[in-house]
């Protein structure tokens, strides 16, 4: 144990600890685009993307082409973080703003205008950029940049043409360079951020505190495994075992402890975000308003770290290798459930074995809570999962306890 | 003579008439591991009397250990039956394990707890509580002169001590029967004198049968009325020491049948 753990840490740790050391263009973070345009703006904005190294365009799930409502939802889940959509008829909007700058232009160098050709009003075209508050502020900002650096490279391409196509012969380049900003982007939050006057992106405590409570509850691993083993190897459990009561009461009584013990470490340290940070002149933590949904996942995470370490308790035969197991499994799972850095930064393959952790699901439930401003309904696949994983790991040290029958 | 019903199903949970003054009885017990080629036990016979002090001896991994895992119900046998205090152990096992105590090997306490908080803890899995914990922790620890250091931590006790508070835990709620593991291995010599005569006392007093392996042929010779010598998981003699004894008359002690037995080679 004391070998081939730190093997696993060092191979886990270099794999995701790989893309913070790296350029937000070598990630190659996903993107979701639905061009409802399908014309000039739409497809050259889409094709541009797709050439970026920046972005992964997705345009299509699981065989299903992308809507507007399936990115809302996507993002809204957290399955993704960032998503665009082109809205119908952008193309059009933006050559009539073209030609309406071009026009106004030409009239200050002189040049009559054709009456059709007077300024008129036309509505903005406005590309909405979905984002999920949990993502990284600065993360959004180069993401939202790199795509506003495209289209204004792509609007001065179309205010070229359109000179080309008013002046004909007259050539327009040494002109005054016309000013871009005729696309705009609306961010869209689809969750609802939950102070909507700040804009609530996730940030250094709003990441760290839940992210580090669920990675402490279930520390209590370690030591509930460890005990287990001191147990056994001193004999009380033995004198337990011989007790009136099933195996499993004994079980329970075990569970209701750390339980509990995981429950007064997620209240100090919920605390210690909400009223403590600030005086480090940190944000203070936001908890939504689901305290029912935070409570039923706090417990979730606890059973889940509590039973997880009677099934560690159950298999190892000494409470060094349980502890040192106990202790590295969690900072293992800890990295690659995304704790330490995002799921969104990491290679593919990391990002669902990411996905399968206990860890993972107790972190979004309280980011779903916090940023996403989710009510039960939406926490209760993560909720279903951690319950699952705790009573399976229960099961099993169960049934290895039985095979085992000598205590 | 077991009841008939024993054997029905339907009536597992039925309290079994064992035969007259036994209180443990075993048939055709055979116990084997799952790492091992041969058995543990292999086809085990034995009725253990109501009252007696029965030494289970044998040199290690005889099977001795086994054999009472099974009778607490923490083993579950390959094969046989086992009846403890009238109940199936298999399927009455809540019931034997509310009349037996086990003092096993290990000090089976909790180090960092005093004598008296662990005590109570094992005093309440068997619902013992009150003044009647209380009273009955008090009257044992005065018993087997640890009255002043009830309230110490049983890391800062010495073997012999922490040998008594482990007898203690077995004892304090009276069971019919008690299953005591070498109780007196690595203590000093008045310890080990202490618990062989408490343990006298309860047998008397109380009437409670106790079960009983140990190394120290003397220690068995003196203190049990019964013995049977296990080896290779099958018990190669049993009877009453006296009886053992003139039965082999090569022998002059009990060590020397039990070396003629099971002889001298190592074992581990």
């Amino acid at each position: 144990m004391l070998f081939i753990m730190p093997l696993f840490l060092i191979v886990t740790m270099a794999i995701i600890m790989d893309a913070p050391f790296k350029d937000y263009q070598d990630v190659g973070v996903e993107l979701l685009i639905v061009n409802e345009d399908n014309d000039t703006l739409g497809n050259i904005i889409e094709r541009g993307l797709k050439k970026s190294d920046v972005f992964t365009v997705i345009k299509n799930i699981n065989g299903k082409e992308l809507t507007r409502k399936s990115i809302e939802s996507l993002i809204k889940k957290g399955d993704y973080m960032i998503g665009i959509v082109i809205p119908k008829g952008a193309t059009n909007d933006v050559n009539e703003q073209v030609n309406e700058l071009v026009s106004s232009m030409l009239h200050q160098f002189g040049m009559e205008l054709e009456q059709n050709n007077k300024p008129k009003k036309i509505g903005e075209v406005k590309i909405q950029v979905y984002l999920d508050p949990a993502i990284k502020q600065s993360f959004a900002n180069t993401v939202i940049s790199s795509i506003k650096s495209f289209t204004s490279q792509v609007e001065s391409k179309l205010i070229l043409d359109g000179f080309y196509v008013q002046m004909t012969e007259e050539p327009t380049m040494n002109s005054q360079k016309p000013q871009a900003g005729f696309i705009q982007f609306e961010e869209i939050y689809p969750s609802g951020a939950v102070d909507k006057s700040e804009k609530i992106f996730t940030n250094s405590v709003q990441h760290n505190v839940p992210a580090w409570t669920v990675f402490a509850m279930f520390l209590t691993v370690a030591p509930l495994a460890s005990n287990m083993i001191k147990e056994r190897e001193g004999g009380s459990m033995l004198r337990l075992m011989v007790a009136p009561g099933s195996y499993l009461t004994l079980l329970t009584g075990k569970l209701l402890f750390y339980v509990g013990i995981c429950m007064i470490q997620f209240v100090l340290m919920m605390l210690v975000g909400i009223y403590l940070l600030p005086f480090v002149n940190l944000p203070s933590l936001v908890i939504g308003n689901s305290f029912f949904g935070i409570l039923l996942v706090a417990l979730m995470v606890s059973f889940a770290a509590t039973g997880f370490g009677v099934l560690v308790g159950t298999v190892f035969t000494s409470y060094q290798q349980a502890s040192i197991f106990g202790t590295v499994i969690d900072v293992i799972m800890a990295a690659v459930g995304g704790i330490m850095v995002p799921l969104f930064a990491m290679p593919d393959v990391m990002k669902t074995i990411g996905r399968l952790t206990p860890l993972n699901w107790g972190m979004e439930s309280f980011n779903d809570l916090f940023l996403r401003s989710a009510g039960i309904t939406e926490i209760l696949p993560e909720v279903f999962q951690l319950f699952s994983f705790a009573v399976a790991t229960l099961i099993l040290a169960w049934w290895l306890n039985r095979k085992n029958m000598v205590v | 003579m077991l009841h008939e019903n024993f054997y029905s199903k339907k009536w597992k949970y039925v309290n079994i008439t064992s035969s007259l003054g036994s209180i443990i009885e075993i048939s055709g017990l055979v116990k084997q591991y799952s790492n091992s080629e041969s058995n543990a036990v292999d086809g085990v016979n034995l009725t253990v009397n109501k009252g007696s002090i029965f030494g289970l001896l044998g040199p290690n991994g005889a099977g001795k250990t086994t054999i009472i895992s099974i009778l607490c119900g923490l083993v579950k046998a390959t094969e046989g039956m086992v009846v403890v205090g009238g109940n199936n152990v298999d399927s009455g096992l809540n019931r034997v394990k509310e009349i037996i105590g086990v003092v096993p090997q290990e000090i089976a306490l909790y180090p960092t707890l005093t004598a008296k908080e662990n005590l109570e803890f094992f005093g309440k899995l068997y619902d013992l509580k009150g003044n009647e914990l209380s009273d009955k922790i008090n009257e044992w620890l005065d018993k087997l002169g640890l009255s002043d250091k009830a309230n110490q931590r049983l890391e800062t006790f010495s073997g012999g001590m922490k040998r008594r508070v482990n007898l203690i835990a077995g004892l304090l709620h009276d069971p019919q029967v008690l299953f005591l593991d070498e109780p007196t291995v690595g203590i000093d010599v008045q310890s080990r004198n202490v618990i062989v005569e408490h343990l006298k006392e309860i047998n008397e007093k109380k009437g409670i049968t106790i079960i009983y392996t140990s190394h120290h042929m003397d220690e068995a010779e003196n203190l049990c009325t019964d013995i049977a010598i296990v080896d290779h998981g099958k018990i190669i003699t049993e009877g009453t020491p006296k009886g053992l004894i003139e039965a082999h008359t090569d022998c002059e002690r009990l060590e020397d049948i039990f070396l003629k037995l099971t002889g001298k080679s190592l074992r581990d």
